[in-house]
């Protein structure tokens, strides 16, 4: 299980000297369920989970 | 399905007791979950952060069928609606059905806050009592070291067979002395500590640890 915190962080937020974690009241919260056995890795969808 | 990533409403997911599949191929997860954002440090795009004193963890089973089609996990059952963190099970049943969760507890109008609230320092949560859930009967028991103690995060150590059945580490901060304590607290006496061994030292809120046999080692 992967529960994953609703914080973004934004590359360009951070050279602008900004935090590099900000809370996003907007997003779910994501749980990720692997199976422990018998997955592959080229089974892992990697997903963009955030499109502002 | 081999991996996917199911959604629930916005929420800070804290620390997890345990996660299992039940008979009837669900899978049953269990954390401390927040509505706010425990990591108040770090507000959101408009700068909003919680109050840290408004923050609650509550014991949150989320159930769900890892193979369903909808994305969508349904409504969490809340198990304990008190200010809680750092669950702890009895470790000899990871990934299996547990009835027992120990965990850190804020019982809020017994700790002298006059005396350590300029001593606390920011961003750690504020815990002053070990609890201990039965899921399956409510049972709920807390052990309280005192109105000046703050604790970290406990470890079980296990005794006899039985689910639950040893005893709970926990480091203690005693902000009125300045130093820190170890409780040695038995699952089934959460009246008094069975040894209390004052360290010559404070040591910072910190977090994370097991108990492991020295007869494990080994393997």
């Amino acid at each position: 299980m992967f529960p994953l915190i609703p914080m973004i962080s934004d590359l360009e937020r951070m050279k602008a000297g900004g935090e590099h974690w900000q809370w996003d009241p907007e997003l779910p919260l994501y749980i990720g369920a692997l199976p422990r056995y018998n997955a592959k890795g080229s089974d892992v969808k990697v997903r963009a989970l955030y499109n502002p | 399905m081999i991996y996917q990533w199911f959604k629930s409403p916005n929420a800070f997911p804290g620390h997890i007791a345990n996660a299992y599949e039940n008979s009837q191929g669900e899978i049953v997860l269990e954390l401390a979950l927040s509505k706010q954002n425990v990591f108040f440090w770090w507000p959101d795009a408009k700068g909003r952060a919680p109050d840290p004193r408004e923050i609650v963890n509550r014991l949150t089973r989320f159930t769900f069928d890892p193979t369903a089609d909808s994305l969508t996990l349904p409504t969490p059952q809340i198990l304990l609606g008190d200010d809680m963190e750092f669950p702890k099970i009895d470790e000899r049943f990871s990934m299996q059905q547990h009835d027992h969760v120990f965990f850190d507890v804020l019982e809020a109008p017994r700790t002298d806050f006059a005396i350590v609230a300029p001593k606390m320092g920011g961003g750690a949560p504020i815990y002053n009592a070990l609890g201990h859930l039965e899921i399956s009967t409510g049972k709920y028991e807390k052990y309280y070291p005192g109105n000046t103690h703050l604790l970290q995060e406990p470890v079980f150590i296990s005794r006899g067979e039985a689910e639950g059945d040893g005893w709970l580490l926990v480091l203690v901060n005693d902000l009125k002395e300045g130093f820190s304590e170890l409780h040695l607290v038995d699952t089934k006496d959460f009246s008094k500590p069975q040894a209390r061994i004052l360290l010559p030292i404070r040591l910072r809120p910190a977090l994370h640890g097991n108990w492991v046999d020295a007869s494990e080692l080994h393997h």
